[in-house]
């Protein structure tokens, strides 16, 4: 059904409606650099089949799209992943995946309004794209966790060296994670949700 | 929103426009998001909490 050339669009699989006793949505937004991996980690936890506005990158972005330390990379977000968890019969949790790459920014207005809070996805070779975009984070006052995509190839440092060279407060939780795992991906999440938890026990930081 | 751009393949920004058209004509219905708080709602967190344990 859903081949090229069919005249018909292909609308969610049955199993992929939002169930009708749905009643409400909480969002999490996934965000880091170019070639972090938010696609594989909205992948990894979503029961739906993940929703991508990924397109082959072209020749337009060479030169402009910096993609070192990722040279097999194909493929980019251009606009957003999208993923579905549902909670309970009624609430549902909605992940979003943001394009890194600072020519996008302007999609986060939207992005961001009634999010709980946000997952930074950091890869340690190339630590320098995370701070524009915890930077924003802080500016927009969204609360974030910060994990470390475990990259095969990529260097490991001990956690508390990465708090230093990403200069996070002591207060934000970091943790390393392999984004293709679903146990890892879900465990970011969670680790997101105590925090915010005990933001709002605390009161602080709101 | 961004589930039905991705599905017809249409931009993000034009399935807004669409969508308020739309929403104007009575074609549609919105429901509100839950909308993060000064303090977010603890009972939500929790419920959040315990479908991801057992994903």
């Amino acid at each position: 059904m859903d081949f090229k050339g069919s005249d018909t669009i292909p609308g969610p699989r049955a199993e992929d409606q939002l169930p009708h006793t749905a009643q409400s949505a909480a969002k999490i937004v996934i965000v880091g650099g170019f070639g972090v991996g938010k696609t594989t980690m909205v992948g990894s936890v979503s029961e739906i089949t993940p929703l991508t506005t990924e397109e082959t990158m072209t020749q337009a972005g060479i030169g402009v799209d910096d993609n070192f330390g990722s040279a097999s990379k194909t493929a980019t977000t251009v606009a957003m992943d999208f993923g579905r968890i549902s909670i309970t019969e009624q609430l549902v949790l909605y992940l979003f995946g943001t394009p890194g790459q600072q020519r996008f920014w302007f999609l986060w207005n939207g992005l961001f309004e009634g999010a709980l809070g946000a997952v930074v996805l950091v890869d340690t070779r190339r630590l320098e794209v995370s701070f524009d975009v915890m930077g924003r984070l802080e500016e927009r006052g969204v609360p974030f966790v910060v994990a470390v995509n475990a990259f095969p190839d990529a260097p490991r440092y001990a956690i508390e060296e990465l708090r230093t060279a990403l200069d996070l407060t002591p207060d934000i939780p970091i943790m390393e994670c392999d984004a293709r795992r679903r146990a890892s991906s879900r465990d970011v999440l969670m680790t997101l949700m105590r925090f915010l938890h005990s933001l709002a026990m605390t009161g602080s930081r709101t | 929103m961004a589930e039905l751009s991705a599905y017809l393949h249409l931009p993000f920004s034009a399935m807004g426009v669409l969508l308020t058209e739309m929403l104007t004509a009575e074609l549609v219905q919105a429901r509100a998001p839950i909308v993060r708080k000064a303090r977010t709602d603890r009972s939500l967190l929790e419920a959040v909490m315990n479908g991801l344990q057992r994903l």
